[in-house]
């Protein structure tokens, strides 16, 4: 017990060192200027949860030198405070990349005023990684879980209701077009606010027949392996295996269908995109179906709801390309993923499609209209390098909304980005330049 | 001719339809900033400013390839928040930029002006002051303290003044002239010209014609 009791006297002393360390990261930290009003609320929360943290791990001193305690209860009341400073931790983190020199500030207003838009009273942390993955994750909710019943639950009185930790790529933090994929992000928030799974699930079925089948296919192969395999378990985790996919394929392929609510045609756009970049069209992962699958729910929803054959014709091209593509049946890369694919099939794609209906109002929608008088009015200034103002002349205008930039942007960027180079002069640039080096000038 | 206040402020106000002809200065934040009987319109300093690290460079020389390389590598970049402060100290020289983002059409060309308000500290806004007609984006300025005394500078107050002038346009001018600072979002160098090397090296070669280069 003696040795034990000069553990935990070691164990508290090196736990003071990590927060103390954490006291000083954080005012490091504070001495940087953030594009996110959120990292304020993170930052003066891990401040005080720090600073609490030293305080319990004083008080903790005087218990550890009396009796009382046995050593199983001393750690487990020790645990109790030390198994927080990893989050504090993975807090400042979050903090660190969302400076100005890291996170794109044109975005933070924009997106902030779209986020308080959807889910009022929250608040953004936006971040930037160098892992190619787009994120929004509420950590307020997580955070006061963690720490009710702690000593630090008070500390959770400095967070707002919801704060957003937005995670962009770093090296994408300049493509503003790109960010267009938060709608999707945005998505997932609002799939768990609706609880769209409870809605959706209990009408996409497992095909049994098809279980039963690739059961049948395996127990045969096993049987001339290892002998006669138990059926029954085996189907229990073939069941499993799909029903996980299916599980998580829907959420991502809901969260696909309120981004085009939200966003419209620009969610599309930077989705295809970022995903021909470096996906496999016909390769699903446990956690998303492939890119063809989400393809196709976003090219359905997009021809319900927008006149795609009165679009711009560079346009009608790219989604008459995507929509031949999205129609092709998807080869999967394993007998599981193929069996959740004949799960979610067009029956269960417009499930997702009218679902996604009761978690973005009609306020809330990216309507053709909007989109048809984003490409009339605001790509015509983004071609002129007319910024769309955020408050219009003495802050009389109102701001325009993230999704309009973005929509209009990638109008530009598909259907008048010659006009836009000629408006840059880039071309009379460069060709003067070249002159130059030619010696005609 | 300079424009007016009044000019500037309905051209501001009425924007032509064609967004290639209209004026944009944007965000104004006040009317202040185009005060009745002046011809002028104020605009306020941004918030990043570019100053270049004197412990990593040890010359600039514009004609070297590398000059701006050096200049991109070696500078600090400083966002300073609304609220917060920048001080320039005596004799210290930083690029800023202004608040404002300008758009002119083809038909005005524009100055950039410091204030007497800050002259009579000691501060020099631009030297450069010509603005072209097409440009868009914010302008660079090229911010001295030629006092003895350190000046704090905020973001956001107004530190020069923008006047206007009509271009007499004719037929041949219509055409967008080539800006190497078109659509600048932030505080930018850059090398000289291409052609003012060539001509160097032109005149080089005509003085020493037995040094040409094969």
């Amino acid at each position: 017990m003696d040795s034990y009791r000069r553990i935990v006297a070691l164990k508290i002393q090196s736990a003071q060192d990590r927060a103390s360390a954490i006291v000083e990261e954080k005012r490091r930290v504070e001495n940087k200027v953030y594009a996110s009003p959120g990292s304020q609320h993170v930052l003066t929360f891990v401040g005080d949860a720090a600073t609490k943290v030293q305080g319990l791990l004083e008080a903790e001193k005087a218990v550890a030198n009396t009796d009382p305690l046995d050593a199983s209860e001393l750690e487990t009341r020790i645990q109790r405070t030390t198994k927080l400073i990893p989050v504090l931790h993975m807090l400042l983190g979050f903090v660190e990349g969302s400076d100005v020199h890291r996170s794109p500030g044109q975005l933070i207003q924009p997106l902030r005023r779209y986020v308080r838009s959807i889910i009022p009273a929250s608040e953004i942390v936006v971040s930037s990684k160098a892992e190619l993955n787009y994120s929004i994750q509420d950590i307020a909710e997580p955070l006061r879980k963690l720490f009710s019943d702690t000593p630090l639950q008070s500390s959770c009185g400095l967070l707002p209701d919801r704060l957003f930790v937005v995670n962009i790529p770093a090296v994408e933090s300049g493509q503003i077009l790109i960010h267009g994929v938060l709608a999707h992000e945005l998505g997932h928030a609002l799939y768990k606010k609706h609880a769209l799974a409870g809605k959706l699930l209990p009408n996409i079925k497992v095909k049994e027949d098809l279980i039963k089948n690739l059961v049948k296919v395996m127990s045969g192969a096993r049987q001339q392996q290892q002998g006669p395999p138990p059926e029954l378990r085996l189907r229990e985790w073939v069941t499993e295996q799909v029903a996980s996919r299916i599980t998580a394929w829907v959420m991502e392929l809901s969260s696909d269908a309120i981004g085009i609510r939200l966003f419209g045609p620009a969610l599309f756009f930077a989705a295809v995109h970022l995903m021909t970049a470096f996906k496999h069209i016909d390769q699903g992962s446990t956690t998303h179906p492939a890119p063809r699958l989400r393809a196709k729910l976003m090219m359905r929803m997009l021809k319900q709801l927008y006149p795609v054959d009165k679009l711009h014709e560079n346009l009608q091209a790219l989604l008459r390309d995507w929509d031949e593509v999205s129609a092709v049946p998807i080869v999967a890369r394993s007998m599981f993923d193929q069996l959740a694919i004949e799960s979610i099939d067009d029956k269960a794609l417009d499930l997702i499609f009218q679902a996604s209906a009761t978690a973005v109002s009609e306020a809330q929608s990216y309507t053709a209209l909007r989109f048809d008088r984003d490409a009339a009015e605001l790509a015509p200034l983004f071609v002129n390098h007319i910024p769309p103002g955020e408050t219009g002349h003495y802050g009389r205008g109102v701001p325009v909304e993230l999704a309009s930039i973005i929509n209009a942007g990638w109008h530009v960027y598909l259907c008048d980005f010659e006009a836009l180079e000629i408006s840059e002069m880039k071309t009379a640039w460069e060709e003067a330049r070249r002159d130059s080096k030619r010696g005609k000038n | 001719m300079i424009l007016s206040a009044e000019r500037i402020r309905e051209l501001l106000e009425h924007p032509a339809a064609d967004p290639a002809d209209r004026l944009v200065i944007s965000p104004l934040l006040e009317e202040r900033q185009l005060k009745p009987t002046t011809a002028s319109v104020d605009v306020r300093l941004g918030q990043r400013f570019h100053v270049p690290l004197r412990a990593k460079l040890s010359q600039l020389n514009l004609l070297s390839l590398t000059h701006q390389a050096d200049l991109f590598k070696y500078k600090d970049d400083t966002f300073v928040p609304i609220g917060d402060y920048f001080v320039l100290h005596p004799g210290q020289f930083v690029l800023g930029e202004t608040l404002e983002w300008i758009h002119l059409p083809k038909n005005l060309a524009a100055f950039v002006i410091g204030k007497s308000t800050w002259g009579r500290d000691g501060l020099i806004i631009a030297t450069a002051i010509g603005v072209h007609p097409n440009f868009s984006g914010i302008l660079t300025l090229e911010i001295s303290n030629v006092g003895e005394i350190p000046i704090y500078l905020y973001p956001g107050l107004a530190i020069a003044q923008l006047f206007l002038a009509v271009v007499d346009l004719t037929a041949e001018s219509v055409t967008p002239v080539p800006s190497a600072f078109q659509v600048q979002t932030s505080p930018r160098t850059r090398n000289v010209e291409i052609e003012d090397r060539d001509i160097i090296q032109l005149f080089r070669d005509r003085l020493f014609p037995d040094l040409k280069q094969s």
